[in-house]
C-alpha cells in the first residue's frame, strides 16, 4: 500500500465528521478526490476493496428511503476493473440490465393494440416484442455501420431529422386504416421499441463521424447503458463517452472517488427531499398539486394560499428529484470510470431562465442543444446574431421540447387515436412555447454579470423571479396527461392569481 | 501553426474563460468544454467568433464539439483550408 494511503482515509472519515484535520472541516462531504493517499489508495486492492463497501453502504442507505437508483454502483465499480474487457463488461452488463427491465419496450400498449384488434387469441407479445428487438438492433447495426457512406450521398445528411421523419411515417402507416388486423399490432409493437432507443441511435449515427470509430457492438453497448437513463441518454453517445473515460487508474480511483463524493451528496438531498415532503403534506397537510388542480376542477377550491403552497411544494420537490434521481445515475457512471458532468449542478445559483434550465436538467438540455440547436444555429439567420441565438433557442426548447414528448409519449396515440392525442397535446405545446419563449429571450439578451450587484439584486431577486416563471408554466404542464384542457388549466391559473371573479 | 491565428483563438478563449472568473492558466491542450471551463453559450460565441475571424461555415462542416475542445484543436480547425467558406 502506498505512503500515506491509510491516513488518508482517516482523514476522510474525520473530514466527514467536520473534525478537524479532515481537509476543510466545514464541508459537508471531504474532497477525497483531491487527497494524494486516498487516491494512491483506491488504486490498491485492498483500497478498492474498501471502495466497494463505501459504496455498498450507500446503496444500503438509499434502499432504506426507499430509492434502487443506486443499485448497480457495485457493478460499475467491478465493471470498471475489467482492464482490457473493459468495454465487454459494459456490454454484458449493459444486455442484463436490458433485459431485467424487459428492454424498455411498454408491452402494455402492444396488448391494448392486439385488444382492440381482436387477436387476443392469435397474436402473443412475448414473440412480437423479441422479433421486433432483432430486427431493430439488426438496423440499428447496420445504419451505424454504413452511415458515413449513407450520409455522403448527400440524402440522409441529418441523422436525427431522418430518424425523427422514420419514426413518424411508422406510427402514421401503424394508424392508417389499410394496416387493421396483423398489420397494425406489429407496426405497433416496431413503433413502441424503436421509441426508448431513438435518440441513442441518434447519438450513434451522430458518433460516426467522430474522430476516432469505434466498433458497432460498443455504440450498441451504450444504449440504455447499466448506469441508468431514460429516452435521454445520460452521456450521449460513444465520442461523449470517451472524452469523459479514466484512462489511468489514477484517473479512475479519481473518477470513482468522485462518484462516492456524488453519492454522498445525493444520500443528503434525498434525505432532504423525504423530511420536506414529510413536513409539507404530513405536517401541513399541503395538498399535492395535481390533487389541488383536480381539486379545483371538481368544484372543491382550497384557499388560494393552498394552491400557491402546493404549487411551491411541487417545485422544491422536483427541483430535489431530479437533483436526486440524476446524481445517482451519474454517481453510478462515475463508478464505472465515466467521469460524467453531474445532471443537475447548483440550480438556485441560476441567475437566468436558461441558465436554470441548463443547471436542472442538463442531459435533456444537452440532446437539444445536439440535435435541434446547434443544427438551426449554423443555418440559420447567420447575419443576426440575437435573432440567430434566438430563433435557435426556440427550435430546441419549444420545436424539439415538443417532438421530445410526443415521442416518449406516443403510447396516447394507440390509445387515443391521432386526434384526441394531436389536440391533448395544445396544453403541453403552450407550455413550450412558453419555455420556448422565457429560455430564448433570456438566452439572447443575456447581459454580463455583475460582480458587485449585491445579493438582493444578483441573487434573491432573479432567483425568485426563477421560481414564479417556473411555477407558473407547470400549470400547463401537470398532470401530464391528455385529458386536462388549456382552457381548464387557464381558468386554474387565473385562480391562483385572483383574477377568475373578473373574468 | 499560425502564430496569429493561435493567439487571436487563445485571447478569445482566454476572455471566456474570464467572464467565468476561470483566470487558471491555460495550456494549448487543456480540454475546454468536456473539462466544463466553458459551457453551451460559450460554444455559440466561440461558433460566432470562429465565423467572422476566420470564415468558417459551420453549416457546411456540421457542427462538433469535440473538435473544438483545446485550443490546439481549434486552431487546427481554424488553419484548415478546406473549412474556410
Amino acid at each position: 500500500m502506498p505512503v500515506g494511503a491509510v491516513p488518508g482515509w482517516h482523514r476522510a472519515i474525520r473530514g466527514l465528521a467536520g473534525a478537524p484535520g479532515g481537509g476543510q472541516s466545514l464541508r459537508l462531504i471531504p474532497k477525497i478526490d483531491k487527497d494524494p493517499g486516498i487516491v494512491a489508495a483506491a488504486q490498491t486492492l485492498a483500497g478498492r476493496i474498501r471502495l466497494l463497501a463505501a459504496i455498498m453502504a450507500l446503496v444500503i442507505a438509499f434502499m432504506l428511503l426507499g430509492v434502487n437508483d443506486l443499485a448497480v454502483a457495485p457493478l460499475a465499480a467491478v465493471s470498471a476493473y475489467a482492464g482490457a474487457l473493459r468495454r465487454h463488461v459494459i456490454l454484458l452488463a449493459t444486455l442484463l440490465m436490458l433485459y431485467a427491465h424487459d428492454f424498455w419496450v411498454d408491452a402494455g400498449v402492444i396488448q391494448q393494440v392486439i385488444g382492440q384488434e381482436g387477436l387476443a387469441q392469435r397474436l402473443d407479445t412475448v414473440w412480437l416484442v423479441r422479433g421486433s428487438l432483432v430486427l431493430f438492433f439488426g438496423v440499428s447495426a447496420g445504419l451505424i455501420a454504413s452511415w458515413p457512406r449513407l450520409e455522403a450521398t448527400g440524402f440522409l445528411r441529418r441523422p436525427t431529422l431522418c430518424l425523427i421523419l422514420a419514426f413518424l411515417t411508422l406510427v402514421i402507416a401503424a394508424q392508417a386504416p389499410i394496416a387493421a388486423g396483423v398489420p397494425r399490432v406489429i407496426l405497433w409493437s416496431m413503433v413502441m421499441v424503436f421509441q426508448p432507443y431513438l435518440w441513442f441511435l441518434a447519438y450513434a449515427l451522430a458518433d460516426r463521424n467522430a474522430q476516432t470509430r469505434q466498433p458497432v457492438w460498443r455504440h450498441l453497448s451504450v444504449f440504455h447503458p447499466f448506469w441508468g437513463s431514460t429516452s435521454t441518454p445520460f452521456g450521449k453517445g460513444l465520442a461523449y463517452l470517451g472524452r469523459y473515460d479514466a484512462k489511468t487508474p489514477e484517473e479512475l480511483a479519481v473518477t470513482q472517488l468522485k462518484g462516492v463524493k456524488l453519492a454522498c451528496w445525493t444520500l443528503i438531498l434525498l434525505v432532504c427531499l423525504t423530511g420536506f415532503s414529510r413536513v409539507a403534506h404530513g405536517l401541513l397537510r399541503i395538498p399535492s398539486f395535481d390533487q389541488t388542480f383536480l381539486d379545483y376542477l371538481g368544484g372543491l377550491r382550497d384557499p388560494r394560499y393552498v394552491g400557491w403552497a402546493s404549487l411551491a411544494a411541487f417545485f422544491i420537490e422536483d427541483v430535489l428529484r431530479m437533483a436526486v434521481w440524476g446524481g445517482a445515475i451519474v454517481a453510478c457512471a462515475r463508478m464505472a470510470g465515466f467521469r460524467l458532468l453531474r445532471n443537475t449542478y447548483r440550480p438556485l445559483e441560476a441567475r437566468t431562465l436558461a441558465e436554470f434550465w441548463n443547471r436542472y436538467y442538463f442531459y435533456y438540455k444537452e440532446l437539444l442543444v445536439d440535435h435541434f440547436f446547434y443544427p438551426v444555429f449554423t443555418r440559420c439567420f447567420r447575419a443576426h446574431r440575437r435573432l440567430r441565438i434566438f430563433f435557435a433557442t426556440f427550435m430546441a426548447a419549444c420545436v424539439g421540447n415538443l417532438m421530445y414528448h410526443f415521442i416518449r409519449d406516443i403510447h396516447f396515440v394507440a390509445e387515443m387515436g391521432w386526434r384526441k392525442a394531436l389536440t391533448g397535446e395544445a396544453s403541453h405545446a403552450f407550455y413550450t412555447l412558453l419555455l420556448a419563449l422565457g429560455v430564448g429571450l433570456s438566452q439572447a439578451w443575456q447581459r454580463p454579470r455583475k460582480v458587485d450587484g449585491g445579493w438582493l439584486r444578483e441573487r434573491m431577486l432573479p432567483g425568485l423571479w426563477i421560481g414564479f416563471f417556473f411555477c407558473v408554466l407547470h400549470v400547463f404542464d401537470a398532470p401530464l396527461d391528455r385529458l386536462h384542457s388549456i382552457g381548464q388549466r387557464a381558468q386554474f391559473l387565473s385562480y391562483l392569481l385572483g383574477i377568475d371573479a373578473w373574468i | 501553426m499560425d502564430m496569429n491565428t493561435h493567439s487571436h483563438i487563445q485571447e478569445f478563449v482566454m476572455s471566456r474563460l474570464a467572464l467565468h472568473g476561470d483566470f487558471t492558466p491555460l495550456a494549448d491542450e487543456d480540454p475546454l468544454f468536456s473539462s466544463a471551463r466553458l459551457d453551451s453559450l460559450d460554444a455559440v460565441e466561440l461558433v460566432m467568433f470562429l465565423e467572422s475571424a476566420f470564415a468558417m461555415d459551420f453549416a457546411r462542416l456540421g457542427f462538433d464539439l469535440t473538435r473544438l475542445d483545446s485550443v490546439s484543436a481549434i486552431v487546427d480547425q481554424a488553419s484548415a483550408p478546406s473549412n474556410q467558406a
